[in-house]
């Protein structure tokens, strides 16, 4: 009796196991479903260029200024149109080869906490100034991974950028000012 | 829109659904992988579609707050902000489909179910107020009593209501109470009226355990969830089949049950449309007196199968509600 019992809870089992395969190639079917009728959603490009040949983006800003110790190009972009545009670009440290600089811009305000990898944990300086006549918030404090970081924020266009670097705001500034035009 | 599906509200509203709709998928597989037919384990199985998308959310976001990250979405198994940006027509998100569903949910609750719950507390204060009509014959008082033999219910604890419509509620609160119709004490024979009291005797012995309570007030919480109505409703109608259950293991007499409940059928009347009945809303009530009608006549033959499982909490349960977790946290 018990071990017919055991036989039916496991032949059960391998057949709900079918089923959940089957429920779950369903479901990555949906998630490929809607690339299929419209672009734009979030992806992972080869290339700033490709990124902005295939959204059709006009404007993507890239720092003139790069402090040294950094790779270029970008280890790893993400672009999308839908719902939202937005850009981001990580670059490594050459040495450590962790990723020390996040690049993002939005079209949503306040999306940028989705779109960093790295977060600013504790923030323990915050300041707002002008730099090239726009208004800027640098913030100055802890990184979620432990290392210390700074990050500055500003609109432009209707835009809303965002530059995390996990060093002190000097170099922060520096890279912030090279993409702001007056 | 953006917004609002960024919002921590936004994803939990969004997320619930999602995690609903898969939820009673598992849950029906997990009824055809292991064949479970019995009501009260059904039972605890649509308990857990009615239960999880409720508290998964914010649990998953608590374990793993970067869920809600584009790195997330981009690794995940269903990305619902795909669907919702998709445009329909004139530039008009799939989105506001979804809001749509919402908000007639919402409206379904409030018309079907809060409304006349709040009318019927309403005039069941006014009839309290009301004298009660005592004038009942010495022939039904004695029916029930002799249908009430053997029975765990005094005899001192049913009202008998004039009214000549078929009609056996019961008060299941600190002073359980039943409420029979002279009318369903005149039509039923003896047995009958054993096998109905004994599942109303069902109902109130349940309240001990009010997994019905926890879900309705689960399942208004999540009024504005379709699935969680459509599941609250089947989670409604296996308590009834788990009355039935307790009425003939009571009884020992599923006939007689059987054909008790045959006698709440509806007239095949009321289940035909008339044809003025676009013009006095009579769509509405033969919707809903099909309804009943399918759902007397799934207990009807239910109450002839025997009991293949036994209500406990076996390995399927415990499987099908690990699939269910892990499948959810990758749906956003």
């Amino acid at each position: 009796m018990q071990i017919h019992k055991i036989g039916k809870t496991l032949s059960g089992l391998l057949l709900m196991l079918a089923l959940v395969f089957l429920a779950v190639v369903f479901l990555a079917a949906m998630n490929w479903l809607p690339s299929l009728r419209e672009e734009g959603f979030a992806r992972q490009y080869n290339s700033i260029e490709d990124a902005k040949r295939t959204l059709k983006l006009n404007d993507i800003l890239v720092p003139a200024y790069f402090p040294e110790g950094l790779r270029w190009p970008p280890s790893f972009i993400l672009a999308q149109k839908k719902p939202y545009q937005a850009v981001v670009m990580e670059f490594k440290d050459a040495k450590t080869k962790e990723t020390s600089l996040i690049v993002i811009q939005s079209s949503l305000s306040g999306s940028d906490g989705q779109l960093q990898r790295i977060r600013l944990s504790h923030d323990r300086e915050e300041t707002r100034y002008r730099l090239k006549n726009k208004s800027v918030l640098l913030q100055v404090g802890m990184c979620d991974n432990g290392m210390r970081c700074s990050k500055m924020t500003w609109q432009d266009n209707g835009l809303f950028y965002t530059v995390l670097l996990t060093s002190s705001p000097f170099e922060l500034i520096r890279i912030a000012e090279s993409m702001i035009h007056s | 829109m953006n917004t609002f599906i960024s919002s921590y509200w936004g994803m939990y509203a969004v997320q619930t659904m999602l995690h609903s709709i898969v939820a009673s998928v598992l849950v029906d597989c997990a009824f055809i992988a292991w064949n479970i037919g019995t009501p009260c384990l059904k039972q605890r199985f649509r308990f857990l579609v009615i239960l999880l998308p409720v508290v998964s959310f914010p649990l998953y976001q608590a374990l793993y707050p970067r869920r809600g990250d584009a790195y997330f979405r981009l690794e995940s198994l269903l990305d619902s902000n795909k669907w919702f940006s998709l445009e329909l027509w004139h530039g008009v998100p799939l989105f506001m489909g979804f809001v749509v569903i919402l908000a007639l949910s919402a409206l379904i609750f409030i018309i079907q179910e809060f409304l006349p719950m709040f009318l019927h507390m309403r005039e069941q204060m006014r009839e309290a107020s009301e004298p009660l009509d005592d004038a009942v014959e010495q022939v039904l008082a004695q029916k029930v009593s002799q249908a009430l033999e053997g029975l765990p219910f005094d005899e001192q604890f049913v009202e008998i209501v004039v009214d000549e419509d078929l009609s056996l509620f019961s008060d299941t609160g600190l002073n359980p109470r039943i409420y029979v119709s002279t009318g369903l004490i005149k039509t039923l024979t003896i047995e009958q009226l054993q096998a109905a009291f004994a599942h109303e005797i069902g109902h109130i012995q349940r309240t001990r355990r009010p997994v019905l309570i926890f879900a309705y007030i689960l399942r208004v919480l999540m009024f504005y969830n379709p699935i969680a109505m459509l599941e609250f409703r089947k989670l409604a109608q296996e308590e009834e089949k788990v009355c039935d259950d307790i009425a003939i293991s009571l009884t020992g007499n599923p006939a007689a049950l059987s054909s008790a409940v045959e006698m709440f059928r509806p007239d095949p009347e009321d289940l035909i449309q008339s044809p003025d009945a676009k013009k006095t809303g009579g769509i509405a009530s033969t919707i809903e007196h099909y309804n009943h009608d399918l759902l007397l006549k799934s207990r009807i033959l239910s109450i002839g199968e025997p009991r293949q499982d036994d209500c406990h909490w076996g390995a399927s349960y415990f499987v099908t509600l690990a699939i269910i977790v892990v499948i959810n946290f990758f749906i956003v």
